[in-house]
């Protein structure tokens, strides 16, 4: 196992690409930070940007999810493209090893990518940031949030980090599954919204021909809500949690339901590898 | 202590409703040179994969030195499937160095390796901008890194100049005999395979028609005497009656005569003698393509392809 790890992050920090895509997701962080240590600093402004809304815009600037799915299809489908899954596949290590190293290496490459909008966001907050106390207990965490409350910090951060491995979990069973580098981009980008689009076409469907029973159009309704907030492409949102009406809790839950994507695509990934016959 | 390398018992493979493999049986014997020859498509490539566990068979097993095919005893084995698979955008001592990682080997061992490949002077140069005939050759010196026991090599000439063919038939020779190394290769060049290997296993359309060994082959592609001369009918007859040859058969202009050469001065005095002018007479012997040809009916003859009814 130690042997493969060790192949597979030789070929991960000797790709050229990885610096590349690090580089991508530095650019528009730094330019971030760049305005908002110049433009809207002031030292006396007592409504200026919290660490908070800080790593927000950091997040959504750096386009991760774009990023990742383009590395991690490079990534996946590398061997396949180059044939050296043949020499890999033949030499006696178990597929479950095999898919656990490239894996491991792959979701390195994304956590590499959201460290580096992490390590700004955190610099750049430290530096211009309100203080604000981070309240740690149960009901910090917990808690109800009122209008415009923030979660708790190291929540958010965990929680992004989640969304991030299982984005790429996602990415890479599909990487698994195709085994072409252009598909296999398209469909990471498109698969999530389409699944979306339809499991909303049903809801829609099933509502007009529940229109006399308004409690099950209402829970039908509901239900489209509750798998928008916690389906992958929404997931990625850092909006979630600033309105009206959210818990604190429901970062909570999207770790749980992240580290279940992890789970559930990460096991189909590896499924299928186990499964793969090498033509 | 295991006898055979390698041995495969009814190995069969369906692709969708296609038979592709049909009650493969082979043996291959430690320290042997497997010559495995069949035309384009008959399923050697096919057979290797399912070896190498690359693909499921439909049914049938793999034993490996000894014992049904382990993680362990995969270990042991080296190879190179159809094209060699290589990371183009990094140089050939790099593809040797992440692949030692997993499949053993020295930097000492890279170094030695390329140059027996004959590498040594473009070990710094990126593998993208490699030919044919040197990726094919980086690709044997891959699958060489950890010592395997046994080697499969499907089309290991594939691209090669005459020079690279005899370079690569040297260091096969040379591991053999040094190493012991069990080869299995692939090919559908006999004129190569002729050269070193000591079995034959022949494949055609998915079934093994045989495996024979070089010595039982030399002993079954005998000699012919081959006659051009008039009245053929009476010519047969004599050669009934004086040597009894009863399978010589008439092939055009021509008499061809299964015989030792030592009896062709006999033959020629005998039908001289009674009357039959002969034109002309050659001392034929059968090669190994002939008669494997006739056991397949399609091969590959070096730049063409031959093909039979």
């Amino acid at each position: 196992m130690l042997k493969l790890l060790k192949f597979e992050y030789r070929r991960l920090f000797r790709r050229i690409s990885l610096y590349v895509c690090l580089g991508i997701v530095a650019v528009p962080v730094l330019y971030v930070f760049y305005l908002i240590g110049t433009v809207y600093f002031d030292e006396n402004d007592v409504s200026r940007m919290s660490m908070f809304q800080i790593l927000q815009q950091m997040i959504s600037i750096a386009n991760l999810n774009t990023l990742i799915v383009v590395f991690t299809s490079i990534f996946g489908c590398e061997d396949k493209a180059r044939g050296t899954v043949k020499t890999i596949y033949s030499l006696g290590y178990s597929r479950y090893k095999i898919f656990f190293a490239k894996f491991a290496a792959s979701a390195t490459a994304a956590a590499m990518m959201y460290a580096v909008v992490l390590i700004f966001g955190l610099i750049c907050g430290l530096l211009f940031a309100e203080t604000s106390y981070q309240d740690v207990s149960s009901e910090g965490i917990l808690g109800r949030m009122e209008y415009a409350e923030e979660p708790n910090l190291v929540v958010y951060i965990i929680q992004q980090f989640m969304i991030i491995m299982g984005v790429h979990a996602f990415y890479y069973m599909i990487a698994e599954l195709i085994q072409k580098t252009g598909v296999s981009i398209v469909l990471g980008i498109f698969a999530p919204g389409i699944v979306s689009s339809i499991y909303g076409v049903i809801t829609f469907i099933m509502c007009n021909i529940s229109e006399g029973n308004s409690e099950l159009v209402e829970k039908l309704g509901e239900a489209y809500s509750t798998f928008l907030m916690y389906w992958l492409p929404t997931t990625m949102s850092s909006v979630v949690g600033l309105f009206g009406g959210m818990v604190k809790i429901d970062y909570v839950i999207s770790i749980i339901v992240n580290i279940g994507y992890v789970m559930l695509f990460g096991g189909l990934g590896m499924l299928i590898t186990c499964k793969k016959q090498i033509k | 202590m295991e006898e055979f390398a390698l041995r495969t018992f009814g190995l069969t493979k369906k692709f969708g409703g296609k038979m592709v493999l049909n009650n493969v049986s082979m043996n291959i014997r430690k320290g042997d040179i497997y010559g495995f020859i069949g035309p384009n498509g008959a399923g050697k490539t096919t057979a290797m994969k399912i070896i190498l566990d690359l693909l499921k068979p439909t049914s049938g097993e793999v034993e490996l030195f000894g014992s049904m095919r382990t993680s362990g005893s995969l270990s042991r084995v080296g190879s190179l499937i159809e094209s060699p698979g290589l990371y183009t955008g990094c140089s050939a001592i790099e593809n040797m160095k992440r692949f030692s990682i997993i499949c053993g080997g020295t930097d000492k061992d890279i170094l030695f390796y390329l140059r027996m490949v004959g590498l040594e002077g473009v070990g710094n140069k990126k593998v993208g901008a490699f030919s044919l005939g040197m990726k094919q050759r980086l690709g044997i010196a891959i699958a060489l890194l950890g010592d395997p026991e046994l080697l499969i090599l499907d089309e290991p000439v594939n691209g090669l100049d005459p020079m690279g063919m005899r370079d690569v038939r040297d260091i096969i020779q040379f591991i053999n005999k040094e190493r012991g190394v069990t080869f299995f290769i692939s090919s559908h060049l006999l004129g190569e395979l002729e050269k070193i290997a000591n079995v034959y296993g022949v494949i055609n359309c998915g079934m093994l028609m045989e495996e024979i060994t070089s010595a039982e082959l030399d002993r079954r592609c005998g000699f012919s005497v081959r006659v051009r001369c008039e009245q053929q009918d009476k010519a047969l007859q004599l050669l009934k009656e004086n040597f009894g040859v009863e399978n010589a058969q008439a092939e055009g202009e021509f008499l061809n005569i299964p015989a030792d050469p030592a009896v062709s001065s006999k033959i020629n005095e005998v039908l001289v003698t009674s009357g039959i002018p002969v034109h002309e007479l050659t001392i034929n012997k059968m090669s190994y393509e002939d008669y494997l040809l006739s056991r397949m009916g399609t091969l590959n003859v070096g730049n063409g392809v031959g093909q039979y009814a």
